[in-house]
């Protein structure tokens, strides 16, 4: 029996590398998560309230002092997103004069979950096939970077996070011409690791990290991806070692925006 | 496998993905969260035996495998040898002693989640051995010990059981 399941795994796992079987396993997967999602999404709309209850008995005290906090952070963002409206104002008339168009259009969505398997950091978002979203579009919650969609199904899609392991952004640390790097995920809570950065470049804690836009990369330039935590450049070492604090807070993820932008154009 | 049991098993594994997506899923210690599927392979394996258990296991992991982005069949790999070993344990005596179950249920789970690990990082798929891998095995452990009690008595209704009585397995 022990070697019967065995042979049979190794079957599937091997079939599942191969073009046909890998097409009707990508099949199987969507037709599953399209039976699953509705189901999933009525059970989780109504044990809301239970949880939200449950939550606010809990940590009535700590809500009342983070109310205060919000109301002053409520403050401070209106004022500066009237800022940002103006400076957006300035930017696209800018841009009209010297011709410079071709934003990315973009589709809003919710975060609805987070990654049923404990060996990928990955989230399920509310907007997938229906909504123009495709597999390896790129996500961001604000401006900032999140990760890239890996799957999607007619009602929703599953963004691999840029703190996976398996996941690498080419990036820029600094303005235009600074240097370039490949962002690795060290796992949730963990830095980025950036490696290949030249030994030649100037790297220095706070800056910030954009992705690359170089040929054939796997996100849209200039996304902003975090800031410097460390760096270090041993007199033996043929490359920099950097750490990047990721901006966006992927931990509390709830909204976000996907670009509607795939590595093929 | 009864005609009753065709139809309560897969609205079981239904419910349970279900119940893993909306409700599992968001309670993680560590980052990690139970693993509802795995135990239902348990139960089923400590109510059956072990062939009817890896097959159980195997099917199931199969199932599970359709809504992760890892390798399609390391789940029905690791599940199926934990429905295997689980169905080795199989009797009255683990089925009348909770505490029995949930020890070998904690155990079975580890070892599947090692298993998962191992086999990922084997076939390439990058950061599975990672250093997160005790935390991950001990909250599914502790998942499975704590949930094993009423996923047995939920396999028994699904297999169609009468209380004293023996399955008569998954064939």
């Amino acid at each position: 029996m022990l070697l019967l399941v065995l042979l049979a795994a190794a079957t599937v796992i091997t079939l599942g590398y191969k073009d046909p079987t890998k097409k009707v396993v990508d099949a199987l997967k969507r037709g599953a998560n399209d039976v699953v999602a509705p189901l999933d999404s009525g059970v989780s709309s109504a044990l809301r309230p239970v949880g939200n209850f449950i939550e606010g008995v809990i940590h009535y005290g700590s809500l009342q002092s983070q109310n205060a906090q919000l109301l002053a952070e409520n403050t401070r963002l209106r004022t500066a997103a009237l800022q940002a409206q103006d400076q957006a104002r300035q930017v696209a008339q800018l841009k009209r004069q010297l011709g410079l168009g071709g934003t990315i259009p973009r589709v809003a969505a919710d975060v609805v979950g987070a990654s049923t398997s404990n060996f990928a950091q990955t989230v399920r978002i509310d907007r997938g096939l229906s909504s123009g979203v495709a597999v390896g579009m790129t996500v961001v919650s604000g401006d900032a970077l999140v990760g890239q969609v890996v799957q999607a199904w007619r009602s929703g899609a599953s963004v691999l996070l840029i703190t996976d392991p398996s996941s690498n952004v080419g990036v820029r640390l600094g303005q235009a011409g600074g240097a370039y790097g490949v962002a690795v995920g060290q796992g949730a809570g963990e830095p980025l690791a950036v490696t290949m950065v030249s030994p030649n470049a100037k790297v220095s804690r706070g800056q910030p990290v954009d992705t690359s836009g170089l040929p054939n990369a796997a996100f849209p330039p200039d996304v902003l991806v975090g800031t410097v935590r460390s760096a270090r450049l041993s007199p033996t070492s043929s490359q920099w070692s950097v750490t990047v604090d990721p901006v966006a807070d992927l931990g509390r993820l709830q909204y976000v925006t996907v670009l509607e932008w795939s590595p093929q154009g | 496998m009864t005609p009753l049991a065709r139809v309560r098993l897969p609205l079981l594994v239904l419910a349970v993905v279900v119940a893993q997506h909306s409700l599992l899923d968001g309670w993680r210690v560590g980052g990690a969260h139970p693993d509802a599927l795995l135990v239902l392979v348990l139960a089923l394996g400590l109510s059956t035996g072990p062939r009817e258990g890896a097959a159980a296991g195997f099917a199931l992991g199969l199932v599970a495998d359709l809504f992760v982005d890892t390798q399609f069949g390391l789940s029905a790999l690791a599940y199926g040898l934990a429905g295997l070993g689980a169905g080795l344990f199989a009797g009255t005596a683990v089925r009348s002693s909770w505490w029995l179950a949930a020890v070998l249920a904690a155990f079975a789970s580890a070892w599947a989640t090692l298993v998962f690990a191992a086999a990922g990082d084997l076939v390439g798929e990058g950061g599975l051995l990672h250093h997160d891998l005790a935390v991950v095995a001990t909250v599914v452990s502790a998942g499975s010990a704590v949930l094993v009690g009423p996923a047995l008595r939920a396999a028994r209704w699904a297999l169609a059981e009468r209380q004293g009585h023996p399955a008569g397995g998954l064939r």
